[in-house]
């Protein structure tokens, strides 16, 4: 996936998109590794520092609440957060109850009409088939 | 719904991975300039490959030296040739721009994996269509940035 603007964004904006997803990522209980490599590929681009990275990872096993992720992020950083939480969730193939509850709070927090969730699905699901092409193209499985 | 993964990145050993990453580096510094861009789609890619943080940061301190091209070609697998293509032609998209001395790497890296120029032609054309979705991807979030309405035809 191309970097597009997070990176621009201040750190500590940064940081607090990387809890959203941190939190998203352990919502269900179980992290498998489909949505940890998006995860760990969505920090990347974050640009966070060492100590950052470090104390984000903590956040897998003693998560934070989402009432305190959603008041540290901005508006840019709430939306970069929520169409890569969308991405990251679904990447094991599908979206379970506590994922999708917690995919809507966060767009009604940052008033996102409805529909906004299933929006986000149909743009993910464009991108896996964007992925395969790439792979398609290069005749590797 | 299908997921996306596993993508071919997660094919290669350990060794690979290493060897893909450094072929990226040398794409990233190949125009002498390496930018915030370019920088966050390395590491993005370090991520996805979900490398040791040991060899994370070693490749940070290859990032201002110069590698050794046709010595990497050598040690690379055909597998792993073509991901670290793929990925070396998003990662010199990344600043907006394709250098000429990016290109020139692309082409050899291309021909050492066999991809006939048509074939890195098709990759840019990849590339132009994951600009695309990106920037539908933030139309959907409505937070769309400078240019994006040449991207989603709206």
């Amino acid at each position: 996936m191309l970097p597009d603007t997070l990176h621009e964004l201040p750190r500590e904006e940064r940081f607090a998109y990387a809890k959203l997803l941190a939190y998203m990522i352990q919502i269900d209980d179980e992290v498998t590794i489909d949505e940890m490599t998006v995860f760990e590929q969505r920090l990347g681009t974050a640009l966070l520092s060492p100590g950052q990275r470090k104390q984000v990872r903590t956040y897998l096993k003693n998560p934070p609440t989402l009432e305190e992720c959603l008041d540290e992020l901005g508006e840019t950083s709430g939306r970069l957060a929520l169409r890569d939480a969308a991405l990251m969730t679904a990447a094991d193939g599908s979206i379970d109850e506590k994922e999708q509850i917690a995919l809507e709070a966060i767009a009604n927090h940052l008033n996102l009409g409805e529909g906004i969730i299933d929006s986000l699905l149909d743009w993910v699901m464009a991108g896996f088939d964007w992925m395969q092409d790439g792979l398609d193209l290069l005749n590797v499985e | 719904m299908s997921g996306m993964l596993p993508d071919a990145i997660d094919m290669l050993s350990p060794m690979e991975k290493e060897v893909y990453i450094e072929l990226l580096t040398i794409v990233a510094n190949s125009d002498g300039a390496l930018v915030r861009e370019e920088m966050a789609a390395l590491e993005a890619f370090m991520g996805r490959a979900l490398l040791k943080p040991e060899v994370r940061a070693e490749t940070r301190k290859k990032l201002r030296q110069t590698g050794d091209l046709e010595e990497l070609l050598q040690r690379s697998s055909i597998d792993t040739l073509k991901v670290a293509l793929r990925d070396s032609v998003l990662l010199a998209a990344a600043d907006g721009e394709y250098h000429p001395a990016e290109v020139l790497v692309l082409e050899r890296i291309a021909e050492a994996a066999g991809v006939s120029i048509d074939g890195l032609d098709e990759l840019y054309d990849w590339v132009t269509e994951g600009w695309h979705w990106l920037a539908k991807g933030r139309n959907v979030v409505d937070m769309r940035i400078a240019g994006d309405e040449l991207l989603t035809d709206e």
